[in-house]
């Protein structure tokens, strides 16, 4: 594991810059104000100005006419939800190549507290047929899983993430695609499955439990629609239960994938962490996540109650 | 436009008009909505104004419309097959489970080139950047009814679209349900001060339709607004008096004879 640190943001803005020199017929959108919003390179996107719901109409238009398009829609947590109607009949019921990358959270709204603080975005875009959802957990993924989504044939969200954590995969690596998994440690006494900012919780809770004697499988789920049901299935068959930690609420997200999926497949006992359906407050990123058990020792505690009642 | 030209396209309009009323008749749909008066609109852009290939429906730097109110898309399907789209059968299953024609426009269909149902203003302005960029010409013509003017979202891209300069979007607003000439004053003056450059014009007069694409504004995009007639007023149509009720056959016969009786009189008169 390397110690090296960056933001899924800038991992994403890397990829879009590439994406851009490489494809002609790539166009990227940058809606917002009249203030920069890239935070480094030059996007060099089309400025849509602050309105959202137009950025997205005009998507639609120019993948019409044949484009693939990215919206760059950095601190705009409330983007999905501006925009809702207009994602649904103009880009996702044609099923175009619109990608909608937000940076979501450690944004400086954060602070805004409870309107700000959408964290059932995830929820919304998994119920909208035809569109994939991807929330990578460090640059390097949030860079390669970008670069999968210039050759994916339909419309995607990617919630990225303003935070500075430490990187989880290797520069370069490329073993990520639209509907992939990553297995990071394998175990058989618990299948921990995470995503985004919550998967190096997820791996230290590993580190702690592995002391209490309790080896855990963790999965980075970056892809949470199409959703890995195979890598999910083939875990829990050898761990016989599961936790799930996500940085939204309990409803419906990354949650509500897996006990979709092990309801169908494979019942076990499915404990969750992540925000017992309610809006947020104000205050610092850090004291939100700590107030909200967002945390490894919260996972770790999870776990427990799990492990107690697993299968088999 | 010269006499010869404007009564072939008035009576291409009546011909649309009366499969249209078929159409929505067959469909037991619950009124004609704007389906009957954006007709004129339609077939101008379609058999007059637009670049199109029905035999080679990718073309590159083809003209393209998009129908914003969704609700038409009667008129818009009318209009297809009798181009050459697709078969006129396919009319008759409009809005019916596995048919191909969607009570509102779908991309799937030959010949639809944007989705209806959504604000298609900003939809369009996409598309004429798109086309630009690949410059191989083409314009896109955006059809927007009245009624959605109170969405928030148009008047976003309203907003938008004159610092971009798409000189080849026309955005028509389809002014309907009032004959009288000062009615979209005030619409007008809102538009052009977003920045647009406005012409009024009388959405049922072929040579009117045509004046109105000819004054541009130099760098500011065209919006014109058609003034047109309620289907009811204007056509005579027999319109089911509740929004639940379905139009009947009888409304559908006699709508279709007063079409062809207001088309003999208009022929009569010259």
């Amino acid at each position: 594991m390397t110690m090296t640190k960056g933001r899924s943001h800038d991992g994403a803005l890397d990829a879009l810059l590439s994406i851009k020199r490489e494809n002609p017929c790539a166009v990227i959108l940058e809606p917002g104000g009249t203030a920069r919003n890239s935070d480094k390179g030059d996007l060099d996107g089309i400025r849509t100005g602050p309105s959202e719901q137009n950025a997205v109409l005009m998507a639609s238009g120019l993948a019409l006419g044949g484009k693939r398009v990215f919206i760059w829609a950095p601190r705009s947590p409330l983007f999905v939800g501006h925009s809702y109607e207009q994602i649904r009949a103009s880009v996702a019921i044609p099923n175009l190549k619109v990608v909608i990358l937000s940076s979501h959270d450690w944004t400086a709204l954060d602070h805004d507290g409870a309107v700000r603080l959408m964290w059932e975005d995830m929820a919304l875009m998994r119920v909208m047929p035809n569109m994939a959802v991807l929330v990578p957990s460090d640059r390097n993924s949030a860079r390669a899983v970008t670069r999968a989504l210039a050759g994916y044939s339909g419309p995607a969200y990617v919630r990225l993430s303003m935070a500075v954590s430490r990187d989880i995969y290797e520069e370069g690596d490329v073993n990520f695609s639209v509907g992939g998994a990553r297995l990071l440690t394998e175990g058989d006494g618990v299948t921990i499955v995470s995503c985004g900012i919550m998967v190096k919780e997820a791996l230290e809770a590993a580190k702690i439990l592995s002391q209490q004697g309790i080896s855990a499988e963790v999965i980075d789920c970056y892809s949470i629609k199409p959703f890995p049901e195979r890598m999910l299935v083939a875990s829990v068959r050898r761990t016989g239960c599961c936790v799930v930690a996500e940085k939204h609420t309990n409803v419906a997200g990354l949650y509500g994938a897996v006990a979709e999926c092990l309801a169908r497949n494979y019942t076990v006992p499915v404990r969750s962490v992540a925000i017992v359906d309610n809006f947020g407050q104000s205050g610092t990123p850090e004291e939100i996540e700590e107030y909200y058990g967002l945390t490894h020792r919260e996972i770790v505690h999870n776990v427990v109650q799990a492990w107690a009642m697993r299968r088999r | 436009m010269n006499d010869a030209k404007r009564d072939a396209l008035e009576k291409t309009a009546l011909e649309v008009r009366k499969d249209v009323v078929r159409m929505s008749g067959v469909a037991k749909s619950h009124g004609l909505s704007s389906a009957l008066t954006v007709v004129d609109l339609l077939v101008y852009l379609y058999w007059e104004r637009m670049k199109i290939f029905p035999r080679e429906r990718n073309a590159p730097g083809r003209d393209r419309l998009v129908l914003s109110s969704g609700f038409a898309a009667p008129a818009l399907y009318a209009c297809l097959s009798k181009l050459g789209f697709f078969e006129r059968d396919e009319l008759w299953s409009y809005r019916r489970l596995g048919g191909m024609l969607q009570g509102y426009p779908d991309i799937r269909t030959p010949g639809v080139d944007a989705p209806g149902g959504t604000s298609g203003l900003g939809i369009a302005l996409g598309l004429a950047l798109s086309l630009r960029m690949d410059g191989a010409g083409g314009n896109v013509y955006c059809i927007i009814d009245r009624e959605e003017m109170h969405n928030g979202a148009v008047w976003e891209s309203i907003e938008a679209a004159p610092a971009m300069m798409p000189l080849n979007l026309v955005m028509i607003v389809e002014y309907g349900g009032s004959l009288e000439k000062n009615a979209p004053a005030p619409l007008s003056k809102r538009l052009a001060a977003f920045g647009w450059h406005v012409n009024v014009a009388d959405g049922h007069d072929m040579g009117a339709i045509e004046m109105a694409f000819q004054s541009s504004g130099g760098s500011c995009p065209l919006a014109i607004i058609a003034i047109t007639g309620g289907s009811r007023e204007y056509y005579g149509a027999f319109e089911p008096r509740t929004p639940d009720e379905p139009l009947s056959m009888d409304d559908i016969e006699r709508t279709l004879s007063k079409l062809d009786i207001d088309a003999n009189k208009r022929g009569g008169q010259e």
